[in-house]
C-alpha cells in the first residue's frame, strides 16, 4: 500500500494550500477591470485581430472624452480557437484577476464556454459576435449574458428576403456541419424561404476538409439559381477556388462568417458575384462609420472588417452602461446596465439591449465582394 | 444528374495524393517496422517549400521563350520540395529514431508520434495557423509589355498575418488573369519599384488532378525500378527481409534505412506539392488528416508492398469519392458529411477482415 | 453576501479567495488527467497493448453522463441522477472498450494502434453530425448542475468539493489498478504482455486475458469522462481531440509506463506547468501560487513545441518513463538508504 502514503501526503498538501489565503470579497477598487477573451491564434485568429484592433480604437475615443467615468484596464487573453482554453481563461480572469465585466468571444460555440462561467460567477458577459440564437439565453442567470451584434435569428431570414428580392427562388445550402454558427444560420434562413415559397436543397461539409471536388458536383448537379454558403471564410475560399468553372456564374450568399479579407485571397478569381450580411460596411457613407475606417486605416494599415467594427461597439455600450451605474464595479448593477442599454450608436447601427433575449434589432447591411467588400442594402430584420 | 467520370477523376486525383505519401509509409514501415506518424508533417513542410519556391525564387523571371520560365518554375520547386523533405526525414531519422530503434515498438511509436507533433506544432509558430493559398504558378510580365487598354484590377498579392499580431505585406503585385493597365497604374508601379507583374497561370482542379496522376504514373514505375534493380534498392529489400542476415552479409543497415526515409520522403514531398496546388491551400495541419488516410491506404494495400500501397491509395480515394455519392442517391442526404468517419471505418473493417492488406505478406512472429 | 444565512460548515467553501480557487480548480483537472493516466497505464503500460483510441471512450463517458443529465434533469433527486450518469457512464464506456476490443485486439501493436485511433475520430465525427437535440452536436452539450447549483455563493464550496471528490476518486481509482496488476488476473496479463506466444504455449489464452485490462481501462476513462462532464457544465466534441490523447501518453510516459505514483506525479507536473505557462501567463497567478523562474517566459510562446520536445527527448533518452516501473516510495526507499550509507550496493 505504499504509494498511498505518497497519495495522501500529497493529497493533504495540496488541501492544506487550498484553504490557505483568503483574500476578501469584491472591495470598492477605484478602477474597473475588463476581461477580453478573443482568439488571438488558431483558425478565427484574424476575427480576434481585427476585433482587438477595433477595441483599441474605442478605448482611444472614449479616453479622449474623458469616459467613462470609472477608469478600466482591459486585460487580454487569448483562446486559441478553441473551447477548453477559453473557459480556462474566463476561470482565470474573474476567480484571479477579479474582473468585472468580460467582453468576448466572437464565436458562438466557444463563447457559450465563457457565458457559463460568467452566469455561475455572476460576472456581466458580453459577446461581440456570437450570433447563435441560445447563447444569450440559456442556463441558470442568463441575464449576465448579453450581445452587441444581430442573431442568426434575424440574420438568416434577412438573408432569405434578400435571396427572393433578388428573385432567386431555387437554393442550395452549403452547410459547415461542425460549425454551430453555420448549423444555426442555416436553418434559420430554411425556415424563412421556404416559408415565402422559395425551393430548396441542403448539401454539407465539415470545417476540417480540404477536398471540396465532391461537395462542388452536387452543387452543380443540385442546379439552383443561388448557393448559399453556411460556414466561416477559410473553408469558403478553398471551395471557391475548387469551384472554378464549374459554379457558372451563379450568385453566391452568405452570413457574417464569411466576411474576410482571406476569402478572396484563398479563392482567387471567381467570376460568381458574392454577397453577405454583415455588420457594417466601409463604404457606409454615415459620418460615424467614416471616421472610424479613417482612424483604422491610419492606424492598422488596412480597412476595418466587421469584427473590428462589432469590437469597437462592444466597448462604447460598456461605456455607455458603465456611466448609468451608479457602483459600477457592483458586477450585478453592471448586468443590469448593459441589459439595459438603449440607442447606443454604434458603426454597427444603434443598439438597443433591453429586450427578451439582450440582443439589438438593428438592420443588417448586405455587401458585394467587388475589389474590396461594396454596400448593397441594408435589410430589417423583421 | 451529374456524370460519374467527374467523381471518377475526383477519387483517382485524390488517391494519387494518398499513394504518394503511402509510398513513404510502406517503404519505412517494410525496412523497419515502424509507423512514422511524422510522414504526413514531411509531406505538409513539402507543400510549404513548394509554396515559398514558387512565389519567391523568381524563376518565371528567367529571359526565356515563353512557357518554359513557368514550366521550369514548377519542376524546380517540385524537385526542392522533394529534397527539403527528404532532408529533413534524414535529420529526422538520425536524430529522432535511430536512437529508439531498438528500444521497442511503442518507443519508437510514441517518438514518431512526438515528431509529429513537434513539426505541426513548429510550423504553427513559424507560419501561424492562417492558411496560405496554395502553390501557383505565375507568369512574370514586364511593365512595358502590359497591353494598355482600361484600367484593370491589380493587388497586392496577400497580407501574411505574424504570430505577434503584426502584419507583414508581401511585396507581390499579381494581375487578375486577363487585366490590362492604364498609364497611371504604370506609372505607380513604377514609382514603387516594380519592373512587372505576376500573373497567376489558372488551372482548373481538373486539369490539376490530371498532372498529378500522370506525375504517379510516372514516378511509380521509376521506385519500382530502384527498389528492383539497384544496388541500394537490393540492399533495401534485404534488410526488410532480415535485418541482422543483412548486417551479417555486410549490408550497411544505417545508410539503407536512412536512405528508405529520403526516397519515401521525396516523393511525399512532391505529392504535398501538388496536394497543396489541387486544393487551394497551405497550413499547419495540412498532413494530418491526408498522412492518416494514406496510412490506411498503405494497410489497405498490405503495408511493406509498393503496389500495394499505389493500389491502396487509388482504392481508398475511390472509396472515398464513391461510397457517400452511393449512400446520397440511396437517400442518405447527409453521407457527405461522413466522409472521414466512413474512410475510418474502411480501415478497421479492412484489418478485421484482411489485416495483411490486399497485396501484402503475412508477417510473421518470430519467436 | 449572505455568508450569515448559511450553515456555519459552507463558510470554509466561501473563504477560499483567488488562490483557493487557484488551487482546487489545479487539483480537479490534475486528478482528471491522473485518471485517464491510471486507465490508460492499464492498456498501454501494464497490458503493453498500443490505444491511441483513449480520447473516445473519455468522449464516450462524458456525452453518455451528459446526455441522461441533460435529458433527464429534474425528474429524480441530484444525488441519485449523479450517481445514475456516472453508472451509466462507465457502463457504456466499458460497453464501447467490448465492441472495439474484441475484434480488435486480435490485431498486434501497430495496426491496434491505427484501428483505435481510427475510432477516436469516428466517435467525434459522430457526436459532430448527430442532431443538435439529441447531442448538442458542435455547440456543446449543457449538462445542468444537479450536485451543487454553482453560484457566486456557492463556488468556494463548489470548487473544494470538487478537489476532495476528485481526490477519493483518484485514490480509489488507484487502488483498483494496483490490486488488478497484483491479482491472479493480473500477473496473468503481464505474463501476456511479456510475450504473447510464450504465455499461449502455457495455455493463457492471449486475446482474453488482454480484453480484460482494456475493457476496465475503457471503463475508467468512461468515470472520467463523467466528472468532466459534471463539473465543466458543459461539453463540446472540439474537447476530446487526437491532441488530449497525446497528453494522456505523455502523463503515462512521463511517469513510467506502468508506476502509479509516477502517474499521479506527472499529471501534477504536465497540469500545473501548463497552467501556469501557456494559459493563465505569469501575470494571473494568484498570490500563494508560485511562479516559475522570470528566464522561463520566453516558454510560454513555445509550449506546444516543447511539448512535443519533451515527448521525442523523454522517448530518446528515458524511453520507459522518468520513474520506469518503480513507485515513488521505491526511490524514496533506496534514496534514504544511500543517505544512511547502508546501501551501498543497492544497484545489485
Amino acid at each position: 500500500m505504499r504509494p498511498f502514503t505518497t497519495l495522501i501526503v500529497l493529497g493533504a498538501l495540496l488541501g492544506l494550500t487550498a484553504c490557505g489565503g483568503p483574500q476578501g470579497g469584491d472591495g470598492t477598487g477605484e478602477r474597473l477591470k475588463v476581461g477580453v477573451i478573443l482568439p488571438m491564434t488558431g483558425d478565427h485568429s484574424t476575427f480576434g485581430e481585427e476585433a482587438w484592433n477595433g477595441m483599441q480604437i474605442a478605448r482611444d475615443d472614449l479616453a479622449a472624452r474623458q469616459q467613462p467615468k470609472v477608469p478600466w484596464d482591459l486585460v487580454l487573453k487569448d483562446e486559441q480557437s478553441k473551447p477548453e482554453p477559453a473557459a480556462t481563461q474566463a476561470k482565470t480572469l474573474i476567480n484571479t484577476a477579479g474582473v468585472h465585466v468580460i467582453v468576448g468571444s466572437v464565436t458562438s460555440g466557444i463563447t457559450k464556454k465563457i457565458f457559463q462561467e460568467c452566469r455561475e460567477s455572476g460576472v456581466p458577459g458580453l459577446t461581440p459576435g456570437a450570433t447563435n440564437d441560445t447563447v444569450t439565453v440559456e442556463g441558470t442567470n442568463p441575464e449576465y449574458c448579453s450581445r452587441i451584434c444581430f442573431k442568426d435569428g434575424f440574420q438568416g431570414p434577412a438573408l432569405a428576403r434578400f435571396a427572393l428580392s433578388q428573385g432567386w427562388k431555387k437554393v442550395v445550402v452549403v452547410e459547415d456541419k461542425s460549425a454551430p454558427y453555420a448549423t444555426g444560420l442555416s436553418e434559420s434562413f430554411r425556415a424563412a424561404y421556404e416559408a415565402a415559397g422559395g425551393q430548396l436543397v441542403r448539401t454539407y461539409y465539415q470545417g476540417t476538409d480540404t477536398d471540396y471536388s465532391n461537395l462542388v458536383q452536387n452543387v452543380k448537379d443540385a442546379a439552383a439559381q443561388v448557393i448559399f454558403i453556411a460556414g466561416y471564410y477559410a473553408q469558403a475560399g478553398l471551395m471557391l477556388k475548387q469551384a472554378q468553372g464549374a459554379w457558372g456564374e451563379t450568385p453566391i450568399i452568405g452570413g457574417d462568417g464569411l466576411d474576410s479579407p482571406d476569402l478572396v485571397a484563398l479563392a482567387g478569381d471567381v467570376k460568381n458575384p458574392i454577397y453577405f450580411t454583415t455588420h457594417f460596411a466601409a463604404d457606409d457613407p454615415s459620418p460615424l462609420v467614416q471616421s472610424f475606417v479613417k482612424r483604422y486605416t491610419e492606424r492598422f494599415g488596412k480597412p476595418p472588417g466587421a469584427m473590428a467594427a462589432v469590437g469597437h461597439d462592444a466597448l462604447l455600450v460598456l461605456a455607455d452602461a458603465v456611466g448609468r451605474c451608479a457602483q459600477p464595479t457592483d458586477r450585478k448593477q453592471l448586468a443590469a446596465a448593459i441589459a439595459a442599454s438603449k440607442a447606443v450608436q454604434g458603426v454597427t447601427g444603434s443598439i438597443s439591449l433591453d429586450n427578451a433575449d439582450r440582443t439589438p434589432k438593428k438592420p443588417l447591411v448586405v455587401v458585394r465582394v467587388d475589389n474590396g467588400f461594396k454596400f448593397v442594402k441594408a435589410v430589417s430584420p423583421e | 444528374m451529374s456524370d460519374l467520370h467527374v467523381f471518377l477523376l475526383n477519387g483517382l486525383g485524390l488517391g494519387a495524393i494518398y499513394a504518394f505519401i503511402a509510398l513513404g509509409y510502406t517503404m519505412v514501415y517494410g525496412i523497419i517496422r515502424l509507423i512514422n506518424f511524422a510522414h504526413g508533417e514531411v509531406f505538409m513542410v513539402g507543400a510549404y517549400i513548394g509554396y515559398f519556391a514558387l512565389r519567391g525564387l523568381g524563376v518565371e523571371q528567367m529571359p526565356l521563350p515563353a512557357p518554359w520560365p513557368v514550366v521550369l518554375a514548377i519542376l524546380v520547386a517540385l524537385l526542392l520540395a522533394g529534397l527539403g523533405s527528404g532532408l529533413l526525414a534524414v535529420v529526422v531519422e538520425r536524430l529522432a529514431y535511430r536512437p529508439v530503434r531498438k528500444a521497442g515498438r511503442i518507443a519508437a511509436l510514441l517518438t514518431a508520434v512526438g515528431v509529429s507533433l513537434l513539426l505541426q506544432n513548429l510550423t504553427l509558430r513559424l507560419f501561424t495557423a492562417t492558411p496560405r493559398p496554395g502553390p501557383a504558378a505565375r507568369e512574370w510580365i514586364a511593365l512595358e509589355s502590359l497591353p494598355a487598354t482600361a484600367p484593370g484590377e491589380l493587388r497586392v498579392d496577400r497580407t501574411v498575418r505574424l504570430s505577434d499580431g503584426r502584419s507583414d505585406t508581401d511585396e507581390v503585385v499579381v494581375a487578375d488573369s486577363g487585366v490590362a493597365l492604364d498609364e497611371a497604374w504604370r506609372a505607380r508601379l513604377a514609382a514603387e519599384g516594380h519592373q512587372g507583374v505576376f500573373r497567376r497561370v489558372e488551372l482548373t482542379k481538373q486539369q490539376h488532378q490530371l498532372f498529378v496522376i500522370g506525375m504517379l504514373a510516372l514516378f511509380a514505375p521509376t521506385l519500382w525500378w530502384l527498389v528492383k534493380r539497384t544496388r541500394t534498392g537490393k540492399a533495401m529489400r534485404a534488410v526488410s527481409e532480415d535485418m541482422d542476415a543483412a548486417r551479417l552479409m555486410g549490408i550497411p543497415i544505417d545508410r539503407v534505412v536512412m536512405a528508405t526515409f529520403f526516397l519515401g520522403a521525396f516523393v511525399a514531398g512532391l505529392g504535398g506539392v501538388a496536394y497543396a496546388a489541387t486544393y487551394g491551400k497551405v497550413e499547419p495541419m495540412l498532413g494530418f488528416l491526408p498522412g492518416m488516410k494514406a496510412f490506411v491506404a498503405a494497410v489497405i494495400g498490405g503495408i511493406g508492398s509498393i503496389p500495394g500501397a499505389i493500389l491502396g491509395g487509388l482504392v481508398l480515394g475511390l472509396v472515398e469519392a464513391l461510397l457517400p455519392l452511393l449512400l446520397m442517391r440511396m437517400g442518405w442526404a447527409e453521407a457527405f458529411g461522413w466522409t472521414d468517419a466512413l474512410a475510418f471505418l474502411f480501415l478497421i473493417v479492412v484489418l478485421l477482415v484482411k489485416p495483411t492488406g490486399l497485396l501484402g505478406k503475412p508477417l510473421r512472429e518470430k519467436v | 453576501m449572505g455568508s450569515d444565512a448559511l450553515p456555519s460548515t459552507l463558510v470554509l467553501g466561501l473563504s477560499l479567495g483567488p488562490t483557493g480557487l487557484w488551487w482546487t480548480h489545479l487539483l480537479v483537472m490534475v486528478g482528471m488527467y491522473a485518471l485517464l493516466g491510471l486507465s490508460l497505464n492499464l492498456i498501454n503500460g501494464y497490458g503493453r497493448m498500443f490505444s491511441l483510441g483513449h480520447h473516445g471512450f473519455w468522449a464516450l463517458g462524458a456525452y453518455a453522463a451528459g446526455s441522461l443529465v441533460h435529458h433527464a434533469a429534474g425528474s429524480m433527486p441530484g444525488p441519485l441522477l449523479f450517481l445514475a450518469s456516472v453508472v451509466l457512464a462507465v457502463g457504456v464506456a466499458a460497453l464501447g472498450g467490448l465492441l472495439i476490443g474484441v475484434p480488435c485486439l486480435r490485431l498486434k501493436g501497430d495496426y491496434l494502434a491505427v484501428a483505435t485511433l481510427g475510432f477516436g475520430e469516428i466517435l467525434r465525427i459522430t457526436i459532430q453530425n448527430l442532431p443538435e437535440g439529441l447531442l448538442g452536436a458542435n455547440i456543446g452539450l449543457t449538462v445542468p448542475r444537479v450536485l451543487l447549483e454553482k453560484t457566486p455563493e456557492t463556488k468556494g464550496l463548489f470548487q473544494a468539493g470538487w478537489a476532495g471528490l476528485m481526490v477519493v476518486a483518484v485514490v480509489l481509482v488507484a487502488w483498483l489498478v494496483r490490486n488488478l496488476v497484483t491479482s491472479a488476473r493480473g500477473r496473468t496479463m503481464l505474463a501476456v504482455a511479456q510475450d504473447e506466444v510464450a504465455a499461449g504455449l502455457l495455455g493463457v489464452d492471449p486475446t482474453r486475458s488482454k480484453v480484460a485490462p482494456f475493457v476496465v481501462g475503457a471503463a475508467l476513462a468512461g468515470l472520467a469522462g463523467a466528472l468532466y462532464a459534471h463539473y465543466q457544465g458543459t461539453i463540446a466534441p472540439q474537447e476530446f481531440t487526437f491532441l488530449e490523447m497525446v497528453k494522456m501518453l505523455l502523463v503515462v510516459v512521463l511517469g513510467g509506463l506502468g508506476s502509479i505514483s509516477g502517474c499521479i506525479l506527472a499529471a501534477f507536473v504536465l497540469l500545473y506547468v501548463e497552467q501556469v505557462l501557456q494559459l493563465a501567463g505569469q501575470d494571473m497567478l494568484p498570490a500563494g501560487v508560485p511562479p516559475l523562474p522570470a528566464s522561463w517566459t520566453w516558454l510560454a510562446e513555445w509550449w506546444s513545441v516543447i511539448y512535443a520536445l519533451v515527448l521525442v527527448l523523454l522517448m530518446i533518452f528515458r524511453p520507459h518513463g522518468l520513474l520506469g516501473t518503480r513507485e515513488l516510495n521505491d526511490l524514496l526507499r533506496s534514496w534514504r538508504t544511500r543517505r544512511t550509507g547502508r546501501g551501498t550496493g543497492a544497484g545489485a
